[in-house]
């Protein structure tokens, strides 16, 4: 794989040396990115199924039955009337019984126990309901209500991470960036550090995409090392990461688990990143000896 | 059927120049001119010793002769291509046909010396293993080759020296031009080299030597063509 004896030695170059970093550095946040991303679409995935777009009004008991219904309807006739709710009812005591029985065992509905009620309220998507007004004027009618939003976070924390993911990319674009400026930057440096060799290739008959593939295989080389080196730091910190999750669990962890093709994927980054780096080298000095006459 | 017509075929082949210059300048970037009005044709196959003090501008004159450098006035002819406006892309498959052995060698050290002779080869993309066979024979050729694997660095000076020749010689050029190739060497190498050259010179390469090294050009019969203040001029003897 590794260019032997080439007839210009740019690997000794003070400008080579720092290629490999670069290019690790771009691999190690690419991957890192790629597993996170795999990670969240799995997670947001499993919190969507469960409970997007609902909220939970909970109205505080009443010692009369009948008192209670007349309070549930009431708050059930504002919330119909507010703009970005989808729908609104009343979990039945009956049902509301069975959700409480694991703490207040069976019977505890018949035992007239005075219960609170439950209201479902299912928020039209992308609403924009303001849930502190909504909730003031749900306590304003009946005193003590309250509205449970923390299925929405969920929402929302898939959102944020959504955007932090958003500035990863950018992060990683923007190492690629320097990075793909400093295989330019040192290619042109080879080509001046060289130019005597350089010269004498000319002068014994080599075209100029022969020096340009010179070039290139060594800022393949390069990559490539950088980039693997990138991988397995990825790889590791993943590793370390998963391992100090073990202890925490829960569902609303991300896991991670990738198929062949996620795998394909992130073995690829330094492929890729080889790939770039020789283009991109092999592109600049035929250029510039283009520019000679 | 037209007749063999001897006059023209004869007249055709004096037309056949491997080397025309016609009034031709040479200046090195934005400096005064280093050679003026040149004019001279190499007839193939002739060897020719080109002369002149130190500085008068012989290596300037074989320069502009193996494409190194463009004339900046006048028109030059190279194995019958017109190279004053040559494109950049044209220039690599006529350098292949010239063999140039440089005053200062110009070895790459981080090659070994059986490298450094296929490299004519490799920059043509021929297979590695022909290169080797071809460089190695080569170098036998020269008396080298119990130092195929050495880097140059550890070479002497009359060695360097026969490494440039079979480098210069590998692609089976049709003009081989050397620069000062008896410079830093006694005078047994000396003439041994120039054996070298009389040898290759017999199977038709056209070869000019630039030295000022009045005693070697003495013991030959050839012509010379004589450079003094950047112009050609006629040789005295
Ligand atoms: N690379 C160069 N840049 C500028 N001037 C040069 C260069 N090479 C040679 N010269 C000048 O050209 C003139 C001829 O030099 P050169 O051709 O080397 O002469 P010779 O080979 O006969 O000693 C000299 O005046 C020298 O200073
Ligand atoms: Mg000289």
């Amino acid at each position: 794989m590794f260019a032997r004896d080439p007839d210009v030695p740019l690997r000794r170059d003070t400008t080579s040396r720092f290629l490999p970093w670069l290019i690790g550095l771009m691999v190690y946040l690419a991957a890192l990115l790629v597993a996170g991303a795999i990670a969240l679409d799995g997670a947001a995935d499993r919190w969507d199924r469960a409970i997007t777009g609902t909220v939970t009004v909970q109205v505080p008991a009443a010692s009369e039955a009948a008192e209670a219904g007349r309070r549930v309807e009431a708050l059930l006739d504002l919330l119909r009337q507010t703009p970005g709710v989808a729908a609104a009812t009343a979990v039945p005591p009956e049902g509301l019984a069975k959700l409480l029985e694991p703490w207040l065992g069976p019977g505890a509905a018949s035992a007239g126990l005075p219960l609170p009620g439950l209201i479902d309220v299912r928020v039209e998507e992308r609403s924009r309901i303001d849930f502190a007004a909504l909730s003031a004027k749900l306590a304003e009618a009946v005193p003590g209500t309250a509205v449970d939003t923390h299925e929405l976070w969920a929402g929302r924390i898939v959102a944020l991470a959504r955007s932090l993911q958003a500035l990863a990319a950018l992060i990683v674009g923007l190492v690629a960036g320097a990075a793909v400026a400093a295989v330019v930057l040192s290619a042109r440096a080879g080509l001046s550090v060289h130019r005597e060799a350089i010269e004498l290739l000319h002068l014994i008959g080599a075209e100029d995409s022969y020096i340009a593939g010179q070039f290139g295989r060594q800022a393949l080389d390069l990559a490539l090392v950088g980039g693997f080196l990138g991988l397995f730091g990825a790889l590791a910190t993943l590793l370390f990461l998963s391992w100090m999750a073990r202890g925490i669990g829960g569902s609303l962890l991300p896991e991670l688990t990738l198929t062949a093709w996620q795998w394909a994927g992130l073995l690829a980054l330094p492929l890729v990143a080889g790939a770039v780096a020789a283009v991109s080298a092999w592109l600049t000095v035929v250029r510039t000896l283009g520019r000679m006459t | 059927m037209p007749r063999f017509d001897a006059e023209r075929a004869a007249e055709g082949w004096r037309r056949l120049r491997v080397v025309r210059f016609e009034n031709v300048g040479m200046r090195y970037g934005l400096g005064s001119e280093v050679l003026h009005d040149v004019s001279f044709h190499l007839a193939p196959g002739s060897f020719h010793f080109l002369v002149g003090n130190s500085g008068a501008g012989k290596s300037s004159l074989l320069r502009l002769m193996y494409l190194g450098h463009r004339p900046s006035r006048g028109l030059i002819s190279i194995l019958g291509q017109d190279v004053t406006a040559l494109p950049r892309s044209k220039l690599p498959p006529l350098r292949r046909r010239i063999g140039v052995v440089f005053q200062d060698f110009r070895l790459l050290d981080h090659l070994s010396v059986l490298d450094n002779v296929g490299l004519p080869l490799r920059v043509m993309g021929y297979p590695r293993d022909k290169i080797r066979t071809h460089a190695g024979e080569l170098l036998k050729w020269v008396g080298l080759g119990e130092r195929m694997h050495a880097p140059p660095s550890t070479l002497s000076g009359g060695e360097k020296q026969r490494v440039a020749i079979a480098r210069a010689v590998i692609t089976k050029p049709s003009l081989l031009l050397a620069d000062e190739p008896t410079g830093n060497i006694d005078d047994r190498m000396g003439m041994r080299l120039m054996r070298l050259l009389q040898e290759l010179n017999k199977m038709a390469v056209t070869v000019v030597v630039a030295t000022h090294n009045e005693g070697l050009v003495a013991r030959f019969e050839y012509p010379r063509l004589r450079v003094a203040d950047g112009r050609l001029g006629p040789d005295p003897g």
